[in-house]
C-alpha cells in the first residue's frame, strides 16, 4: 500500500532511531488510528509525553503506552535479564540439608526432575513457562531493538516482533518466584535450607524480564520497525466500531486494516491475521472451559504430591496444603497458596462462564464492568501455577529418598492443565463482544450479522 | 510533538474521536506477583526471626562430637535448638560453644537446666545412647525448675542422675576417705536401686570428699536421722580383734561399688530428714555401726606397757560386754604430760559408748557416774583378745585393792581414765611374787630334824656297836649264852628303836611329802614360765573368745 506520508520517513530514517520523535497525527486525518481491542472503538491516538499512555475513551482500555527512549531501555533490560538468566542457571539455586543428608539443585531440574518423575507434559510446562519462553522473548526482544538501531533492519524482525506479543502472557518467571517462597516456607520447618546464588539471580532475572516486557512499547516499535505508519483505510470514521465499518485493529501493532466480506483480513505492517472478532470465541471458550471445569475435580480429589518422610509416604491435596500451612501459623502462605490454587481457577472459571453466558445479550450498561472482570481473569490467570512450581521445586529439591523426598502426584498434571486451560479460554474470549450489543443498539450497521454469525454461539 | 498540535487542551478530555492520554500509572498492576514475592519473602525473614528462640552459650571441656551446624539439642528427644558455631573459648581451657533455641524451649532455660552430651555409653545400667552412633552426638537438655532464667550452661559428661523434678531427697554424705564411689554409682537398700550418687567432688579445704546422692521417692522416707551410710564394696576382708571377716556384696556392686544405708537395729529410726541433710559416709558396714554411737564419753588411757596389738576399733569391754571403742592409737602423742607421770606413757583415746547397752542417759550423768566408779578402783587394762593375731583390746575392771585411790588427772583436754599395770611388768611382778613365795618355804627345818635324826641314829647305832662287842664278849661267855633270851629282847628294842627312821615313820613322811611338794610346783611352773617367754600375757589373761554383742542392723550380709 502506497503510503502517503513519505517526508516524515525520510527524516525518521535520516536521524537516530532513539531520538525519532514520537509519532504524531492529525485527529481529523486517517494518520494515527486505532480500534480498541477490547471494545473496537475507534479512535484517534493523541500526542504522547513520554510516560504518558493513551487510553479507549469508552473502556478505558490501554492502547498504547510511551516511554523515554524506549529501545535502549528495553535493550538494556533485555539484556540485563539475559545475563540475569544465564547466571541464575549455571549457579546453584537452594540447597537444603536434613539430618546430614542434603541435596542441592539448579533452577533448570525443577523441570528435568519432573521429566524423571514421569510427568513430562508438566516438566514441559515449567521448563517453557520459566525458561524457554522468556529466554526467545528476551532473544527477540534484543533482535528487534537491535535491528532498531541499526541503520538496516535485520532479518526476519517483523516475525520476530510479532512473536513477541505472542510470548507475554506464558511467561511465568514471576510466578515461579511465589513458587520458590512457597517452597521454603514449607520446607523452612523440615530442614534447613541455603540459598544458592541462583536464587538471587533469578529474581533478578524475574525482575528484568518483568521490566522488560513493561518497557516494550509496541507502538512505538512496529512505527520505528516499519518506517512509519500508514494510514488508515479510506472513509474511517472515529466514534464508532471498527467491526461496523468493515474493519479491525490488527492485535499486535494496532493498524486498523480493512476486512474482506468474510471478515477476514491481515495487517499490512505486521501481517497479523485481522478478523472482525476471534472466531468461534464463545464456543472455543465453553470448550475450554468445560475441559477445565473436568480437570478441576481431579486435580483436588488426587494429591497433587506425595511427602515421603523417614519411609512413610503421605499424599497431599492442594487442599490439605492449605489446611497444613494455616494450621502451622503460615497464614499468608496459606493465604496465597488458597487465593493461587482455589479461588483463582474458580474465580475465573465462574467469571469466564459466566462472560461467555451474558456475551451474546450484553446489556449496555455493564459492559465496562465486565471489560474489567475480563480484564482481571486474564491478569490473575498465571497466578495459579504457583502450585505447580511448588510442587516441581519440591520434588528436585528433595531427593533424600526414603528420610525424605517429594515426589507429584496426578493432581499436578491436571492442575496445570486447568491453569492453561483457562488461561487459553480468557484469551480465546473477545471482550468486544461484551460491547457489541452497544454497538449494535448505536449504531445500526447493514454487516451486523458478520459479527453476529461470528461471535454468537449457535 | 514536532508535528502541529491542533488540538485544544479543553476538548481532549470529550473529544469521542480521540483515546484518552493519561499518566502512566507509576505501579503497573503485573509487579503484584513480585510484590506478592517480596511478601511471601519478607514474611520468610519474619517468620523466621520470629520463630528464632534465645540464643545461648555452652561451656564444655572438648567438643568431640559437636559439630558446628549439625549438632542438634534436645529435650525428652525432641528437637529443642541446634548447635551454630563451635569456637575455642578465650582463655583456651575449654569450647565455648552457641547454639539457637527454638522459642519454645525458652521457659527451659532456666539456671540448674543440666546439658549432657549424649553418646553411645556401655554402662551397668546396659548400653545407652546407641542411636547417636548413626545420628552422631547430641546434646541433651534436662529442664530445670528453677524460675531464674540463665542463658549460658556448662555442658556435662554424664547425664543427670535424676531430673531435677523427680520425687525424692538429694543428702551430701561426708567421708574421710578417699572411696571409690563415682556419680551415677547406686545407692542401693536391701538390694534395690532407690538411687544414685550424682556429684563427687573432694573439698581441698576440708580434706573430705563429699557426695551428692539423690534417693528416689518412696524411697526416700527410708532415710532418717539415725540412718547410716557406707560403701558397699564389692569385696570386704577386715582382720580384727573378732578375727577375719570376708563379706561379699552384689555382683554390681562388684564391679562398680556403690553405697547403701540402714538404720541400726538397736535404735531408734529416729523422725525423717530435710533435703540437703549431711551424713556421715562410712567405709563399711561395721564401721557405720559402730560409728552410730553418736554419744560417747572421751578418755584417755595413758598407757604405760606397750599398745602393740592395740588398733583403732578394738573393743572396750567389761566383764565381755563391749561398752566403748578405742578411737585413735596413739592419740596426741606429742602432748604435754603431767609431771607426776615418770615414765613416757603412751596417750589412747577410748570412747565409752553408753548407747551400746540401750541406756538413754545423760552423757553427763554418765560422767559422774565413772567418777564414782574410778573411786571404787575401776581400772583400764589391755588385754590380749586373741592369741593368733595378738590384737589388743581394752578392758575395764575392778580392783578393790585401788578402791578410793584415784586422782583426777587431765591429758591434752580430755579425762584420764585410770589404769592399772598390765602386761609384762605385772606378769614379772606375779613371777617374782611367786619365787619370793617359793623362797619362803620353810625347807631347812626339815633337813635340820632330818639330820637330828641321823645324828640320833647315828648315836644309836654306835651304841648298839657298843652292845654288840658288849654282846660278844658275853656271848664269848657261858653266861652270854644265857643272855640270849636278854639279847633278844635288847635286839627288839634295838628294831623298835630303828622303826622310828623308817619309811613309815612320821619324819621320813614328812621330808618325801615336802620334797614332793617342791617337785610338783617346779612342774606346775614350767608351762607357765614357757607361756611368759612367749607371750607374758596370756599367763595373765584368759582367752577371749566370747563374742561382743554387737548390734546388728537391718541389713545383714552374708559372712565369713
Amino acid at each position: 500500500m502506497p503510503s502517503p506520508i513519505h517526508g516524515p520517513l525520510v527524516r525518521l530514517r535520516n536521524t537516530p532511531i532513539s531520538e525519532h520523535p514520537a509519532p504524531e497525527h492529525h485527529p481529523t486525518s486517517r494518520r494515527r488510528l486505532r480500534a480498541c481491542h477490547e471494545c473496537d472503538w475507534v479512535m484517534a491516538l493523541p500526542p504522547l509525553q513520554p510516560g504518558q499512555q493513551a487510553c479507549c475513551i469508552r473502556c478505558g482500555g490501554v492502547l498504547a503506552k510511551r516511554n523515554s527512549l524506549p529501545v535502549q531501555r528495553c535493550l538494556a533490560l533485555a539484556v540485563s535479564a539475559s545475563i540475569a538468566l544465564i547466571a541464575a542457571i549455571s549457579f546453584p539455586f537452594i540447597r537444603f540439608s536434613v539430618r546430614g543428608i542434603g541435596n542441592q539443585i539448579e533452577v533448570t531440574q525443577t523441570a528435568t526432575e519432573m521429566l524423571a518423575q514421569h510427568q513430562p507434559i508438566v516438566a514441559l510446562m515449567v521448563l517453557m513457562a520459566v525458561f524457554v519462553l522468556p529466554a526467545l522473548y528476551l532473544m527477540a526482544a534484543i533482535w528487534v531493538q537491535i535491528s532498531l538501531l541499526l541503520p538496516h533492519r535485520l532479518p526476519w524482525s517483523r516475525t520476530i516482533a510479532r512473536m513477541l506479543g505472542h510470548i507475554t502472557p506464558w511467561m511465568m518467571a514471576d510466578v515461579f518466584i511465589v513458587g520458590t517462597m512457597v517452597s521454603l516456607i514449607k520446607i523452612a520447618g523440615l530442614a534447613e535450607v541455603s540459598l544458592g546464588v541462583s536464587f538471587w539471580a533469578f529474581i533478578a532475572y524475574a525482575l528484568l524480564l518483568l521490566a522488560t516486557t513493561l518497557s516494550l512499547d509496541s507502538d512505538w516499535l512496529w512505527f520505528s520497525l516499519s518506517g512509519g505508519e500508514p494510514s488508515a483505510p479510506e472513509g474511517i470514521h472515529t466514534g464508532a466500531t471498527a467491526a461496523s465499518q468493515n474493519l479491525a485493529g490488527c492485535h499486535t501493532c494496532g493498524l486498523i486494516g480493512r476486512l474482506d466480506e468474510h471478515g477476514h483480513g491481515s495487517c499490512e505492517r505486521c501481517g497479523e491475521k485481522l478478523h472482525a472478532r476471534k472466531p468461534r470465541s464463545l464456543q472455543y471458550s465453553w470448550a475450554l472451559l468445560l475441559t477445565a471445569a473436568v480437570l478441576y475435580i481431579p486435580a483436588n480429589l488426587y494429591p497433587i504430591m506425595y511427602t515421603t518422610s523417614l519411609g512413610s509416604s503421605d499424599p497431599n491435596t492442594i487442599i490439605g496444603g492449605v489446611i497444613y500451612l494455616a494450621s502451622h501459623g503460615s497464614w499468608p502462605v496459606a493465604i496465597v497458596i488458597f487465593v493461587a490454587s482455589v479461588l483463582v481457577p474458580i474465580g475465573k472459571m465462574l467469571a469466564l462462564a459466566w462472560l461467555c453466558l451474558v456475551a451474546p445479550r450484553a446489556p449496555g450498561m455493564r459492559s465496562s464492568t465486565r471489560t474489567r472482570l475480563y480484564r482481571l481473569t486474564e491478569f490473575i490467570g498465571r497466578w495459579s501455577m504457583v502450585d505447580v512450581f511448588v510442587v516441581a521445586i519440591l520434588t528436585a529439591l528433595i531427593r533424600a529418598g526414603a528420610l525424605m523426598s517429594v515426589s507429584p502426584g496426578p493432581a499436578a498434571l491436571a492442575f496445570a492443565c486447568v491453569v492453561i486451560l483457562t488461561m487459553v479460554a480468557a484469551m480465546c474470549f473477545d471482550p468486544r463482544l461484551l460491547w457489541d450489543e452497544v454497538s449494535s443498539a448505536k449504531i445500526k450497521g447493514s454487516d451486523a450479522s458478520i459479527y453476529d454469525n461470528q461471535g454468537r454461539t449457535p | 510533538m514536532t508535528d502541529g498540535d491542533t488540538r485544544t487542551p479543553g476538548s481532549e478530555q470529550d473529544d469521542p474521536h480521540r483515546a484518552t492520554p493519561t499518566r502512566q500509572s507509576r505501579l503497573s498492576p503485573v509487579w503484584i506477583v513480585p510484590l506478592v514475592a517480596l511478601f511471601i519473602g519478607a514474611w520468610l525473614v519474619y517468620d523466621n526471626y520470629s520463630s528464632r528462640g534465645p540464643l545461648i552459650s555452652l561451656h564444655m571441656p572438648t567438643a568431640e562430637g559437636i559439630e558446628a551446624g549439625k549438632t542438634l539439642i534436645k529435650t525428652r528427644n525432641v528437637e529443642v535448638g541446634q548447635v551454630e558455631t563451635v569456637r575455642l573459648s578465650e582463655d583456651l581451657s575449654g569450647v565455648e560453644i552457641t547454639a539457637r533455641m527454638t522459642p519454645e524451649a525458652d521457659p527451659m532455660l532456666v539456671e540448674d537446666s543440666y546439658f549432657w552430651v549424649v553418646k553411645p555409653r556401655i554402662g551397668r545400667g546396659g548400653i545407652s545412647g546407641l542411636g547417636t552412633v548413626l545420628s552422631g552426638a547430641y546434646i541433651q537438655l534436662e529442664p530445670g525448675e528453677s524460675d531464674v532464667s540463665d542463658n549460658s550452661f556448662d555442658v556435662h559428661d554424664q547425664p543427670p542422675v535424676a531430673s531435677p523434678g523427680a520425687e525424692g531427697i538429694r543428702l551430701t554424705l561426708v567421708s574421710q576417705t578417699g572411696s571409690s564411689l563415682k556419680v551415677a554409682d547406686p545407692v542401693v537398700y536391701q538390694g534395690i536401686n532407690v538411687g544414685q550418687v550424682e556429684e563427687a567432688k573432694f573439698d581441698v579445704k576440708s580434706q573430705t570428699m563429699q557426695h551428692r546422692i539423690f534417693i528416689e521417692s518412696p524411697y526416700d522416707q527410708l532415710v532418717t536421722e539415725n540412718t547410716r551410710f557406707w560403701t558397699a564394696s564389692g569385696l570386704d576382708v577386715s582382720l580384727g580383734a573378732d578375727g577375719i571377716q570376708v563379706k561379699v556384696g552384689s555382683l554390681e556392686s562388684l564391679i562398680g561399688g556403690g553405697l547403701t544405708f540402714g538404720v541400726p537395729e538397736d535404735i531408734p529410726a529416729g523422725a525423717p530428714v530435710e533435703a540437703d541433710t549431711t551424713f556421715q559416709l562410712y567405709t563399711d558396714e561395721e564401721e557405720a555401726r559402730q560409728g552410730s554411737f553418736n554419744r560417747h564419753l572421751d578418755y584417755v588411757l595413758l598407757v604405760e606397757d606397750t599398745v602393740r596389738g592395740l588398733s583403732k576399733g578394738a573393743p572396750v569391754e567389761f566383764r565381755g560386754v563391749r561398752i566403748g571403742t578405742v578411737a585413735a592409737v596413739p592419740w596426741n602423742f606429742s602432748s604435754i604430760r603431767d609431771e607426776q607421770r615418770d615414765t613416757l606413757a603412751i596417750p589412747v583415746l577410748i570412747r565409752i559408748e553408753p548407747q551400746r547397752l540401750g541406756l538413754e542417759m545423760d552423757i553427763d550423768e554418765w560422767k559422774t557416774r565413772y567418777e564414782r566408779l574410778f573411786n571404787a578402783g575401776l581400772r583400764a587394762t589391755l588385754k590380749s583378745g586373741s592369741l593368733i593375731t595378738g590384737a589388743l583390746f581394752v578392758e575395764l575392771k575392778f580392783d578393790p585393792a585401788l578402791r578410793g585411790q584415784y586422782t583426777a588427772e587431765t591429758f591434752a583436754g580430755r579425762p584420764v581414765f585410770p589404769t592399772s599395770r598390765s602386761g609384762l611388768a605385772q606378769i614379772q611382778s606375779q613371777v617374782t611374787a611367786l619365787l619370793d613365795k617359793l623362797n619362803k618355804l620353810d625347807v631347812e627345818s626339815v633337813l635340820s630334824g632330818l639330820d637330828r635324826n641321823l645324828q640320833v641314829s647315828e648315836a644309836t647305832l654306835n651304841q648298839a656297836k657298843e652292845l654288840v662287842s658288849h654282846m660278844n664278849q658275853l656271848l664269848g661267855s657261858p653266861e652270854t649264852q644265857n643272855l640270849l633270851g636278854n639279847l633278844n629282847s635288847t635286839l627288839q628294842e634295838l628294831k623298835r628303836t630303828i622303826g622310828g627312821i623308817s619309811p613309815n615313820s612320821d619324819a621320813y613322811q614328812d621330808l618325801t611329802r615336802t620334797l614332793d611338794e617342791v617337785e610338783t610346783l617346779m612342774r606346775d611352773l614350767q608351762p607357765a614360765a614357757r607361756k611368759i617367754s612367749d607371750k607374758p600375757s596370756s599367763l595373765i589373761f584368759d582367752s577371749l573368745d566370747t563374742e561382743d554383742p554387737i548390734p546388728r542392723a537391718p541389713n545383714t550380709r552374708s559372712s565369713q
